[in-house]
């Protein structure tokens, strides 16, 4: 689906928030006496981005129109391998949580449970060893954590344990 | 000068220096190594260290940590397909899928090879003509630098694969997304829709790094790859480069070099874009250009070569005038203060023996560089080995550290997931995401000399026109601009001829 | 025989790379170990013996010192050279944060949010005063705790390319006054040097031309490559092309002559009476326990009064200078009004 029509789509959308970038710029004012304010270069970007999702929306609409009259002879040539939405949203839960809490709760703990889970749900079923994965969790966050914390100075979010 | 060359070695041949441009070097490849940890991250970490010092140890360890860090990101790029510094974007894209190919060993090879040649040829024309070059790279003023950035988006074209039209909306997005924060000149914030963390706008790292690596990781996850077998056993047998192969691209690396040293001259321009113009080079002007991507030698000599070149380059205007040539080479002027040396035109005469024992640093260090990263091909691939599932999520973990350390601020870390969703939407929807970084690299550039310019002609275009090396930049971009649009125009006749038929 | 190169290098490799470890540590023996200081009391009294106070075991880990600028430039090279000969007085590591961007205020902001617990401390200077007179922020260096100013920097002039024709501040107003906004100046927009600029313009009455080139490094190489006329920075950054006469500096903001630079006359001596210091502070996050701040501040002043640090300050023309907390916050405020009444006495707009 999203092969035909992906680009339909794509270029709709960035039309209008070309539109719409453009019409924010006028809240901009111009600090600066130059005709070139800041408000320049992000008006220039917005009207790029409209002329040319514009010319793309052309070209997939008459690449849609050839593909039908030639009515799709080629097979669907194993279409999109299914994608795992599971896999692949719980991935980027996993990756939202942990960003929030990063803060609060510490590096070491979040990565700890970040790598533990992100092990788990891109292993494959036989490969499911949680105990392996979680030492491995451990060892590594703990092992970057002092590393970087100590060594290198670059002051990792200690959280809840410090 | 050759005497004082001798000199040079002779100062740093003790055992504390040597031992110094070892562990740099070796400290400089792991920073390389890991995306998001960069060369400067390096250097800045250790400079306090470097005070107790004496200025030529000092410089010593710098001088490795500065070629390490460049040079280890390489490793990354061919065996993940993430650079590891913005310095190795294009090695991705013929390292990759020669390492894919079964060749990994050959693309380490070639990299490790090109890597050491460039570094030597920049250092060779930083140590003969570096007081000439500086002079040369202080008259690009506002006017050059516009029309360099403007050209610079134009090879956009080169790079955009199959669709052009959505390889230059990308390119949109990079310098869309170059936008937010503060902006140049006037410091009016635009788009931080309220949020101080915004001010600043984005950092090029979480942006490279979510771009490459975390859009990679969400890939994995929606394909969950089901083949176990999925594991890339690398094969290093055969590393070796047979000797015709090698003099074949000797052009080639001259040139990748050539454009190295030039771009690190000049200070605000420096190995991440370098790599990056050195391939749409070498692509345009080879005989098969249609084979680049595919995992071909030439595009890794470019690549490596001129992101290598670029350290010395950085270094002529630091040694000669004081004036760094990218964000190491700050940090060196910095150190170098600190130490009680002022970089300008009087360093050769007040400090020659600390310039020359940084040259001699210098090479030392490239050769170092070789050493350890020949020794280490081994283990590097049998790392990089381990299952997908679990290298994966170690390499965000690193990538989350490298983001944070930026600037020590947890909202790198959130740019860096945006950006790995960003990437992984483009992806699905077959928009490149290299144009996006060119246009977030070059937007402000152009943007900030087009403005700066203006104020120094006070609202003038004309001088853009008219100074001679920027109407010079402006006009090889129309040229070859023009030649592209022909070139595809053919294509497409051929292409709807043919079809015809 | 292969196997065991490998194994040898590998072997030296974990060796180097635990001795650099070590080394980078900057010799503290630092324990990452939770510091007792998750609430600290506020106890308004200097030395309390009897009490245990927050400040006993300060530090006992690395600070970071946050720079709101970038590598190079002066308000680096000032920080660091502070932090060399902190790290000696309190024992523990000073590690230099580049937080730089939108005119100093990400750095700030970052100070700002941070834990008061005395491991972060933002090292800047009067431009941060700017920074909310302009907007750009919507705090001032009163909502931090000061910890003092360390270092003054008068050595903030006028330079320009020994091909100028200009060889003393009176020939640059008589040209500009019969040449309105032709003769180029360098500045960053919004920043110290703008505010100079702009004095300038009022008490000569002449009116040039502004552009913004960036910062301390862009400022030199667009002065050596001719491509702007005069170029206002910290005189300290450029004294090797003084010494080679690729530069020549015009006047300096100070009210006498620099000691390190007798040639140089200053603004007031050729008729312009404009004076403009450069103050460099420390200042912690607010509600930072005093005591901590006390001590780190009684660090300063040691260090303001070390000969060696006072060689080394000599070099970059600036003068070490200690201010306690409280003279600190009160210079600042004076200060800040001043400038408060020059802006709006200007029109910032030009």
């Amino acid at each position: 689906m999203v092969k035909k029509y992906g680009d339909i789509y794509a270029s709709l959308f960035l039309m209008i928030s070309a539109v719409v970038l453009y019409i924010s710029t006028f809240s901009i004012k111009m600090l600066t006496v130059s005709k070139i304010g800041s408000a320049f270069a992000p008006q220039l970007v917005a009207i790029g981005i409209f002329i040319f999702s514009g010319i793309l929306l052309r070209n997939s609409l008459k690449e849609l129109k050839n593909k039908d009259t030639k009515e799709n002879s080629n097979a669907q040539e194993g279409d999109n391998p299914q994608i795992n939405y599971a896999c692949l949203l719980g991935s980027v839960a996993l990756m939202i949580v942990y960003l929030l809490l990063l803060n609060s709760v510490g590096f070491l703990i979040m990565t700890t449970g970040y790598i533990v889970l992100q092990i788990s749900l891109l292993a494959d079923k036989s490969e499911r060893n949680i105990l392996k994965f979680f030492i491995i969790a451990v060892i590594s966050s703990v092992a970057i954590y002092y590393i970087f914390r100590s060594i290198f100075h670059v002051m990792l979010p200690s959280g809840i344990l410090g | 000068m050759l005497e004082m060359l001798l000199a040079g070695f002779v100062s740093i041949f003790t055992f504390k220096s040597m031992s110094l441009i070892t562990l740099g070097t070796l400290l400089g490849i792991i920073f390389g190594l890991i995306p998001g940890l960069t060369a400067t991250m390096a250097v800045a970490i250790c400079l306090p260290i470097t005070y107790g010092m004496h200025p030529i140890e000092g410089m010593a360890l710098l001088m490795g940590l500065y070629i390490g860090g460049v040079s280890g990101g390489l490793i990354p790029a061919i065996l993940l397909k993430i650079p590891g510094t913005p310095s190795c974007i294009s090695t991705t894209f013929d390292g990759y899928p020669m390492a894919q190919k079964g060749e990994a060993g050959k693309a380490l090879s070639w990299s490790i090879i090109v890597s050491f040649i460039g570094g030597i040829l920049s250092i060779i024309v930083l140590i003969l003509i570096a007081p000439p070059l500086a002079k040369l790279a202080v008259k690009f003023g506002p006017y050059e630098y516009f029309a360099i950035a403007i050209f610079s988006l134009t090879l956009i074209a080169s790079l955009a694969g199959d669709s052009l039209v959505k390889g230059i909306l990308s390119g949109f997005f990079g310098v869309g997304f170059s936008l937010v924060g503060f902006a140049p000149i006037d410091a009016y914030p635009r788009f931080t829709f309220g949020f101080d963390e915004l001010d600043g706008g984005f950092n090029l790292l979480p942006v490279l790094i979510g771009l490459f690596a975390v859009s990679e990781i969400l890939l994995a996850a929606e394909s969950k790859y089901k083949s176990k077998k999925q594991n890339h056993s690398f094969s290093i047998s055969g590393y070796g480069i047979p000797l015709k192969e090698f003099f074949g691209q000797t052009w080639n690396m001259i040139r990748s070099s050539a454009i190295g040293i030039a771009i690190g001259i000049l200070p605000g321009i420096g190995g991440g874009t370098a790599n990056i113009i050195a391939y749409v080079a070498a692509k345009n002007q080879s005989k098969y250009p249609e084979k680049f991507g595919t995992g071909i030698p030439d595009g890794i000599v470019a690549s490596e070569s001129s992101n290598n070149s670029a350290t010395g380059g950085a270094l002529v205007p630091l040694i000669s005038l004081g004036i760094p040539g990218d964000t190491v080479t700050a940090m060196l002027l910095g150190g170098l203060m600190l130490h009680g040396l002022q970089p300008g035109p009087l360093l050769f005469q007040t400090a020659g023996d600390v310039v020359y024992g940084i040259f001699a640093s210098l090479i030392v260090a490239n050769v170092v560089m070789v050493i350890f990263l020949y020794a280490g091909m081994k283990w590097f691939v049998k790392c990089l080995s381990v299952p997908q599932h679990i290298l994966l999520p170690i390499i965000t973990a690193l990538c989350v550290v490298g983001a944070y350390g930026v600037n020590n601020r947890v909202f790198d870390v959130g740019a860096l997931l945006f950006f790995g969703i960003l990437g992984y939407i483009m992806m699905k929807f077959n928009f490149s995401v290299i144009p996006l970084v060119l246009g977030f690299i070059l937007g402000p550039i152009a943007e900030t000399n087009l403005r700066r310019g203006l104020m120094l002609s006070q609202g003038d275009f004309t001088p853009f026109l008219t100074e001679p090396i920027a109407a010079g930049f402006l006009l090889v971009t129309v040229f070859s601009v023009a030649m592209k649009v022909w070139k595809s125009r053919k294509q497409r006749k051929a292409a709807t001829d043919a079809i015809d038929m | 025989m292969r196997k065991f190169i490998r194994h040898i290098l590998t072997g030296s490799m974990v060796l180097a790379l635990s001795v650099v470890a070590f080394g980078c540590s900057g010799g503290g023996q630092e324990t990452t170990s939770p510091t007792p200081n998750e609430k600290p009391k506020q106890n308004t009294t200097a030395e309390a013996p009897a009490t245990p106070s927050p400040a006993d075991d300060y530090p006992n880990k690395p600070i970071e010192v946050v720079v709101p600028a970038g590598a190079g430039g002066d308000t680096d090279r000032n920080s660091r050279v502070l932090a060399k000969y902190m790290e000696k007085e309190l024992g523990q590591s000073l590690v230099i944060s580049n937080v730089g961007g939108a005119g100093g205020t990400l750095g700030s902001k970052k100070v700002l949010d941070a834990k008061p617990d005395g491991y972060t401390v933002l090292a800047f200077h009067n431009s941060m005063l700017l920074n909310s007179i302009l907007g750009l922020s919507d705090y001032s260096f009163a909502d931090f705790e000061m910890a003092g100013i360390g270092i003054l920097d008068q050595g903030n002039g006028f330079l320009v390319n020994k091909n100028s024709q200009f060889q003393n501040i009176k020939d640059l107003v008589e040209y500009a006054k019969q040449n309105p906004k032709k003769v180029s100046i360098a500045t960053e927009v919004g920043g110290f040097t703008h505010l100079q600029l702009l004095a300038l313009q009022e008490a000569a009455g002449i009116e040039l031309n502004i552009v913004d080139v960036g910062g301390a490094a862009d400022k030199i190489k667009a002065l050596l490559g001719e491509q702007i006329d005069i170029v206002p920075t910290q005189l300290g950054l450029v004294t090797s092309y003084l010494q080679s006469g690729d530069f020549r500096a015009i006047g300096v903001l100070s009210e006498e002559r620099l000691p390190e630079l007798p040639d140089v006359p200053t603004f007031k001596e050729q008729g312009i009476d404009i004076v403009f210091d450069k103050f460099y502070f420390w200042a912690f996050p607010p509600e930072t326990p005093k005591e901590i701040v006390n001590k780190f501040s009684q660090a300063m002043e040691k260090v303001v009064n070390n000969e060696d640090f006072k060689k080394e300050a000599k070099g970059f023309v600036i003068t070490p200078l200690y201010m306690n907390p409280e003279k600190a916050s009160e210079h600042l405020t004076t200060t800040a009004s001043g400038y408060q009444k020059l802006y709006e006495g200007l029109d910032m707009k030009k």
